[in-house]
């Protein structure tokens, strides 16, 4: 039995290997047609495979698929691996054209104070340049000014360009006064009214001198003077009063008196007026006014000149608050020196301070010597330009009205750059240009802007070409200087192979992390709407009645929300509370996800609704299905195809919304990157667009790629699940 | 039928009370309102006894911004329903008066584009359509997902790049020359042609390709159908199969698409007017929308709400005129 089984089994082994060996040999033999019952004929593939395989013979398709998944690279993979960062500015040193100095002719006069002795106001001090003005327009060389309490000063001019202000040294000796009503004369009772004159207010320096009495007082109230001048002035009253009475009396309209005339004029009947018609000089103290002098000062009043000579000696005619008085010159104290000059030195680290520059000035119009902290110097002067020498007769400045400064306004230019500064300018002028160079030598900068010295400590000096350029009432000297600048708009190279934005950020870094953002807004929105949209349209199409009613109205409304307007308004409302870019990242995920379920919604429920009444729906809900299970697990599957379609399309438009949204500055911020914001800040101009096509061109096919892939993958997804579509 | 459209048009009048609510709540939330310009404005007026705040609280109260949201909604309604849409903030004009100033040039502007767009798309559709996977197809395909890919700024910039500063031939912005006024009255017309020239290429660039693919599928459909095959069977040149039998049949679905395509020609082309200086109601929108201008935004979205609306509205009906089948549910 078993050696009958064991042969049978060891034929059938043969045969069965036999027909291998067959059909080895017939799958070899390629040139032999399949039999019609051949396994071989049936390729059983899967769905998943099917779809796949029908997606890759698509050739649009695939070329999308690779331009996403270089996308994915390009802005997910490569930004670990480039050393730059989206916010991170570059730097560089350039040299770039700075104001170096500038240089003005200095117009306004500057004043430097002489000691302490005299305190001059400051309300003096600021109008001595209105002062000089004054003095150059009427070609005076000397002028009074009062101050706001009554002092004198005067006004000198040393030269062109030197004036000194002194305080003068006035005392009072007479009054003037011109001819006014001294008293009123009742003919009836024969009596004297006398008008008691404004008390004439002195100036302080002339309170010392007696009060100014009034000549109708002098005999009355007369000071305490000696018996025979009071006992003289009652007869200087009486005497007028009798030539008054006596004037009246005879019905005549002068009279004269004491060397005085007055006149008389009748106010009402008896009542008599006397003026007094001769202007009197008064004299105050021991000063007796010589005859003639009263006239002499009311001429030079009347001219409106303040300076008398009487005899050889000088005096000076003040006025104070109307009233004019007749005061001797003292010394005069010098107080300031104001002068248009400028102090350039010859050792620069030397400043010269205030007290120095007051006395070489006021030393300009004496013999030109003068000392200061101990030491004597001496001017040499000419007019206009002058130089300083110290005692062993070196010459340590020069003066002169030109202000050669650095731009900074500090004064450390050496004196030869001031005279070769002053040499362009005039030569300029002369030709009437308002442009100019000269070559100096000024101290090299490195790379890294610092100043180069030698070994020896000495600043290393280059030629340097100088511009010279008037600016309104200033020349501006500029010169190319290394410097530290921000790398902007910098054009492609070897670090920067795109170049760097208006912020110094480089380009090719800020693509990549724009992309990512721009990828991973489509990506979260997509996902939110999907979610919100099968939620909402799975319940709609599979509750039905009320629920249906109610959720297709919900998204009839949000179909017809306009999305543009809403999201301008939402970036305008994000601008004004000045939303962190980050915070305002995620707002606007959200709002887009809100505004895009409503289609992906009615899609879901149409499914749904045809999907409920295949028989597989009736078999699950014989079994008692949880209608969840229902809904999620078998329902949701079959309508998975044409949403993985429709969130690959959608995507893309996302993706185009957002950049819209940021071009028009309302989506993304800076500092974060997108593709719609980088465009944005290069196409403001017209220059701008044509000079940076480098940087806007690229971005914008990158956005357009992008697009078109998710367009060509979603087309070939919609083919490879729906082969009915493409025959 | 009338019953169907009655009932479809309470269902919008419904709709867009609630969309007009949505939209007002999102401006009512601007914190930097033209309100309290205005309010500033006032009290800095000579004459002005009140001070800002005074006017604020008088303002807030006209406007009803002092009843909450719900409130100042009911308000705008009541005022919006005795057909007073008030005087827009930003333009200081009657909204409906500024509206007439600038839509004109908003429709003229679509409605070329709208002719170029659909004459083009439906020649190259057919053509792709007649050539299946021919390289003409590809072309078309491609160059319609192109267009559809485009951002419109990019696509406008691109342009004013090409033809208004490489070779000048058109302003960057606006929409008349400098010597505007010198021109007689056709004179006048052309230039505001000249400037509407790439406005014009943008939109029907931007709008072509959806309309293209469109052709193509339905001309497709059509050529696989039985009646095409029988047409070439019994003889028929190709010519006539094409424009008599097959053409005729495409340009159903295809009115049917354009006619729900016709509202939006009304609603003006924020980005491209915006970007091309062109004063149509886009752009006043834009602005009045980013500086919050409620009145006319108000207005504008209610506008833009209604033509949505009324294009869903005439979808349906052409398509229940078109096919009956509909009809029945």
């Amino acid at each position: 039995m078993s050696k009958n089984n064991g042969r049978r089994a060891d034929s059938l082994n043969e045969a069965l290997k036999r027909r291998e060996a067959a059909q080895e040999q017939h799958v070899h033999n390629e040139g032999e047609p399949l039999a019609l019952d051949d396994s071989e004929r049936v390729k059983v593939l899967s769905p998943g495979r099917l779809v796949a395989k029908r997606f890759f013979r698509n050739k649009l398709a695939i070329v999308g698929l690779a331009i996403l998944i270089f996308m994915f690279v390009f802005t997910f993979l490569f930004p670990l691996f480039y050393p730059y960062s989206q916010t991170q500015i570059f730097y560089k040193y350039g040299t770039m054209n700075t104001n170096y100095a500038s240089a003005t002719e200095r117009t306004d006069f500057v004043s430097y104070a002489l000691g302490e002795a005299v305190n001059v106001p400051s309300t003096v001090k600021n109008s001595i340049n209105s002062y000089i003005i004054q003095m150059q327009d009427g070609g005076l060389d000397e002028l009074q000014v009062t101050d706001a309490e009554g002092t004198m000063y005067t006004v000198n001019r040393l030269a062109d360009t030197i004036y000194t202000l002194s305080a003068d040294d006035l005392t009072g000796v007479a009054v003037y006064s011109a001819s006014s009503v001294v008293a009123e004369y009742d003919s009836i009772h024969e009596s004297f009214v006398y008008t008691v004159e404004e008390e004439t207010i002195v100036p302080d320096d002339l309170d010392d001198e007696p009060e100014p009495a009034d000549e109708a007082e002098e005999a009355g109230e007369g000071e305490a003077e000696a018996e025979d001048e009071s006992a003289q002035a009652a007869a200087e009253q009486a005497a007028f009063e009798a030539a008054a009475a006596e004037a009246v009396a005879a019905g005549q309209d002068s009279f004269t008196s004491g060397g005085m005339s007055y006149s008389v004029n009748m106010v009402i009947k008896n009542r008599y007026e006397i003026t007094r018609e001769s202007s009197a000089l008064i004299g105050l103290g021991d000063f007796e006014p010589e005859a003639g002098m009263a006239a002499a000062v009311e001429a030079a009043i009347a001219a409106g000149s303040a300076n008398i000579s009487w005899e050889g000696t000088p005096y000076r005619i003040a006025e104070n608050n109307g009233t004019y008085f007749l005061c001797t010159i003292g010394e005069p104290t010098e107080a300031l020196v104001a002068s248009t000059l400028v102090f350039n030195s010859y050792d620069t680290s030397v400043q010269f301070d205030d007290g120095f520059k007051a006395e070489a000035l006021l030393s300009a119009g004496s013999d030109g010597r003068f000392e200061h902290d101990g030491q004597s110097y001496s001017l040499d002067f000419d007019g206009e330009t002058g130089a300083i020498f110290d005692a062993s007769h070196n010459e340590i400045a020069s003066l002169s009205t030109f202000v050669v400064r650095r731009y900074s306004g500090q004064d450390t230019l050496s004196i030869d750059f001031k005279d070769a500064t002053q040499e362009v300018i005039e030569a300029m002028e002369e030709a009437g240009e308002t442009k100019g160079s000269f070559v100096f030598p000024i101290q090299q900068t490195d790379d890294e802007s610092n100043p180069v010295y030698d070994e020896e400590g000495n600043p290393v000096l280059v030629d340097t070409e100088i511009t010279v350029e008037r600016k309104t009432n200033e020349y501006v000297l500029s010169c190319d200087q290394t410097t530290y600048l921000i790398d902007i708009y910098a054009g492609p190279s070897a670090e920067h192979w795109f170049g760097t934005d208006g912020d110094g950020m480089d380009i090719l870094a800020r693509m990549m992390y724009g992309g990512r953002i721009s990828l991973m807004i489509g990506f979260v929105v997509v996902i939110l709407e999907t979610i919100i949209g099968v939620i909402m349209g799975g319940m709609a199409g599979f509750f039905g009645r009320w629920v249906d009613t109610l959720i297709m109205r919900l998204v009839d409304i949000f179909y017809c929300i306009p999305t543009y307007p809403i999201l301008i308004i939402m970036g305008a409302l994000f601008d004004a509370l000045k939303m962190d870019p980050y915070v305002r990242l995620v707002w606007m995920m959200v709002a887009l996800g809100v505004l895009g379920w409503a289609g992906i919604a009615r899609l879901v429920r149409g499914q749904i609704l045809s999907l409920r009444e295949q028989e597989f729906m009736i078999a699950q809900e014989a079994t008692g299905m949880r209608s969840s299970r229902r809904i999620f697990r078998h329902l949701v599957p079959n309508v998975m195809p044409q949403l993985i379609v429709n969130a690959t399309m959608s995507l893309g438009s996302i993706i185009i919304t957002e950049a819209t949204l940021s071009f028009l500055g309302l989506g993304v911020k800076h500092p974060l990157a997108t593709w719609g914001n980088m465009i944005n800040s290069v196409t403001g101009s017209s220059e701008s667009m044509l000079k940076y096509t480098y940087i806007w061109v690229p971005v914008g096919l990158l956005i357009c790629l992008t697009v078109v892939a998710f367009n060509f993958v979603g087309d070939g997804l919609r083919d490879a699940f729906d082969p009915k579509m493409k025959q | 039928m009338g019953e169907f459209i009655l009932k479809r048009l309470l269902l919008c009048v419904l709709i867009l009370f609630f969309v007009m609510f949505i939209v007002y709540a999102l401006m009512f939330s601007l914190p930097t309102s033209y309100v309290d310009t205005m309010a500033r404005e006032l009290a800095t007026k000579p004459g002005s006894l009140k001070s800002a705040q005074e006017w604020l609280d008088e303002l807030n109260a006209a406007y009803g911004f002092d009843r909450g949201i719900v409130g100042g909604y009911f308000t705008w309604l009541s005022t919006v329903l005795t057909g007073d849409f008030g005087d827009s903030w930003y333009y200081t004009l009657p909204v409906v008066e500024k509206f007439n100033d600038v839509i004109w040039f908003s429709v003229a502007m679509s409605l070329a584009a709208f002719v170029f767009e659909t004459v083009i798309a439906v020649y190259l559709g057919v053509t792709a359509a007649r050539k299946q996977y021919s390289m003409t197809d590809y072309t078309v395909t491609v160059v319609a997902l192109l267009c559809i890919s485009m951002p419109t700024f990019f696509l406008a910039t691109l342009l004013k790049l090409i033809f208004s500063i490489k070779l000048g031939w058109f302003d960057l912005v606006g929409m008349q020359s400098r010597d505007y006024m010198l021109l007689s009255d056709f004179g006048k017309f052309l230039d505001l042609c000249h400037h509407m020239v790439l406005p014009v290429i943008t939109l029907t660039m931007v709008g072509i390709g959806g309309l293209m693919r469109y052709t193509r599928t339905n001309m497709l459909e059509v050529l696989n159908s039985d009646y095409i095959r029988t047409a070439r069977a019994k003889g028929l040149s190709e010519k006539v199969v094409i424009n008599r039998h097959a053409f005729r049949n495409t340009l159903i679905p295809l009115i049917t698409v354009t006619g729900t395509t016709l509202p939006a020609l009304f609603s003006g082309a924020l980005i491209t007017e915006t970007l091309f200086g062109i004063r149509g109601i886009g752009y006043t929108s834009y602005y009045a929308m980013i500086n919050g201008d409620i009145p006319f935004t108000m207005f504008y979205l209610a506008f833009i709400s209604i033509l949505t609306l009324l294009a869903n509205l005439l979808a349906d009906v052409l398509y229940a005129v078109v096919d009956p089948r509909v009809r029945v549910h």
